[in-house]
């Protein structure tokens, strides 16, 4: 019987530390991206190298001369690295390390970045002049939020 | 034992209020970056800033805080406590302090002034080498960025910064002017100069830099700029010698020529240094490549009161830098380093047999790097460094080791954990 229960106990470290393994190697697989703005930024479309220059801190208006906020998850999320070499054409890290210098020299502000994609829709709900992302499996509608079609 | 406890209340109150303030990040107008680190070094060799065998006392706490007052005014600072053996004592220091603001704005064009402690704008790692993560690797590239002898008088100065920035069809384009002053690091000052510690004080160097950057609009992954900086220092409290005084020296002198340094009674240093760089990403590599040129003028020299004639050389570094970014929450790098300190004599033989060096391997600095940082989280990274130097030209000074007692060749183990909130 201790033999019995001695076994099942190797089985269920083995299984543990097995699912402990697969849970870090998966990586969460996002649908395609969506682009959203605070309704103030009366936006419909907006092209890839548009988003680069607003996520590059270098457009900082909208053309209804609203000032632009841009909000990112954090650079290490696989969303962000997504939306800057598909959408932006532009290494993440370049885009990373561009703030991290604007930031530490006392350059200029630099985007807010949030912890998850709900957080992401909770802020550009809230800040006019906002810009964020999120996944198309993400539901949006009845939102105050506009979403943008990327060119 | 009373320092001791300063510098240790001074260092948590820094962390409990960068907790505290944290609470605050996200917010439309205003910013608090924080973060922690801890490292390890070792360096069997060479004494190394007062630290033997594996030391951990390598630690630093810092907060950048940005409030933005209006579309044209924005206040930003940065408060670094950072302790490296004997050469930082963990004091906390402001790094920056300025008030921006911009005198006109529209889409693609800024200009606008900076005031207070600026940043001095100069090459790729400058004004972020204070922040763990923004650096490559452990420490920012010893050749061009003189970490461990000019870094204070390289970060930043009191003074005034002008900026513009614009973009158009051909890229972005951002210029910085600027000019101030800043205390210098006495003794790593002196021994850059003298090739030792002598009597007398370095203690402000005026500043006056521009730096131009430019990215393609063909190619946003690349970078370039271009730095143009100035110091300038004159030696103060000289020593006073009586005429009997002069006489003796003048003939320890006569036999020993390395001793001219401790006789200096005038002395004004003026260094310009241009830097190129270089950056391109591509797929998951980063590859970066930074070119030093500098002119040191020394005038109005005399030693025992005796007029000397000006001196001028130029020092020449680079290095040459890859990185991978292609594994999962791992990045991987290597380097390599260069610096010659008189491009004439790139290896300081002439100095040497002339009595200017005390040995001649001071005159160079060559070092070879790899290195790794892990994201363990996206807050928490775990860095480690090893780098096969030779020549000792960027070896700061120990206090009480004379030039002669160090290596040629030596290791340089380091490893750093560090935590950004």
């Amino acid at each position: 019987m201790h033999l019995y229960v001695s076994s099942f106990k190797g089985l269920y470290r083995f299984l543990i530390i097995l699912s402990c393994l697969l849970l870090f190697s998966f990586q969460k697989v996002y649908a395609d991206i969506q682009v959203i703005v605070h309704p103030s930024a009366e936006t419909e479309s907006i092209t890839g190298k548009q988003l680069r220059h607003i996520y590059s801190i270098q457009y900082k208006r909208w053309a209804n001369d609203k000032k632009i906020r841009v909000i990112t998850l954090h650079p290490q999320n696989e969303l962000f690295k997504k939306m800057s070499i598909n959408h932006m054409k532009i290494q993440p890290y370049v885009l990373s390390r561009q703030w991290n210098r604007l930031k530490y020299s006392g350059t200029s502000m630099v985007p807010i970045v949030v912890r998850d994609e709900d957080e992401m829709i909770s802020v550009v709900k809230r800040l006019p002049g906002a810009i964020g992302y999120i996944s198309t499996d993400k539901n949006i509608l009845g939102l105050p939020l506009l979403k943008v079609e990327i060119k | 034992m009373m320092k001791f406890y300063k510098q240790f209340i001074s260092t948590v109150g820094l962390c409990l209020f960068s907790l505290h303030a944290s609470a605050y990040d996200i917010n439309e107008k205003s910013s608090i970056n924080t973060y922690i680190s801890q490292g390890v070094m070792y360096v069997p060799d060479n004494p190394f800033i007062g630290m033997e065998d594996v030391s951990f006392e390598v630690r630093g706490v810092g907060i950048n805080a940005n409030y933005q007052v209006d579309d044209k005014l924005r206040f930003s600072t940065h408060i670094l406590s950072k302790k490296a053996g004997d050469a930082l004592d963990g004091t906390p220091k402001i790094n920056m302090l300025l008030a921006d603001y911009k005198f006109f704005q529209e889409n693609s064009m800024d200009f606008g002034i900076r005031i207070g402690r600026i940043q001095n704008h100069y090459g790729i790692y400058n004004s972020t080498r204070y922040v763990p993560n923004s650096r490559p690797g452990i420490i920012v590239p010893q050749s061009v960025y003189f970490d461990s002898t000019f870094r204070e008088l390289m970060m930043s100065s009191d003074g005034v910064n002008l900026y513009a920035e614009t973009f158009n069809n051909t890229g972005a384009y951002a210029l910085n002017v600027y000019a101030g002053n800043r205390e210098v690091e006495q003794e790593a000052f002196e021994v850059f100069v003298f090739k030792k510690k002598t009597p007398g004080d370095f203690k402000e160097s005026s500043i006056k830099g521009l730096k131009l950057d430019y990215v393609p609009n063909s190619e946003h992954n690349l970078n370039f700029s271009y730095s143009l900086a100035s110091f300038s220092s004159t030696l103060e409290n000289t020593p006073f010698f009586t005429a009997t005084q002069v006489s003796d020296a003048n003939a320890m002198i006569a036999d020993n020529p390395q001793l001219r340094s401790d006789y200096v009674t005038s002395f004004k240093a003026d260094i310009l240094v241009q830097l190129l760089s270089a950056q391109y990403g591509v797929d998951n590599w980063l590859f970066t490549t930074e070119y030093l040129r500098a002119n040191s003028k020394n005038s109005d020299t005399s030693i025992l009161y005796s007029d000397q004639k000006n001196q001028s050389f130029e020092s020449e570094a680079y290095y040459l830098q890859a990185e991978y970014l292609g594994l999962r929450n791992l990045t991987v790098y290597a380097r390599l380093d260069y610096l010659y300190t008189d491009t004439t004599d790139r290896y300081g033989k002439k100095a040497y047999a002339d009595g200017i060096l005390p040995v001649s391997y001071l005159g160079y600095g060559e070092g070879r790097t790899v290195g790794m940082r892990w994201h363990i989280m996206p807050e928490l990274t775990l860095s480690a460094q090893y780098t096969r130097n030779s020549g000792t030209a960027w070896l700061p000074g120990t206090e009480g080791v004379s030039a002669k007692e160090y290596k040629e060749h030596w290791d340089w183990y380091s490893c750093r954990l560090t935590y950004e909130f």
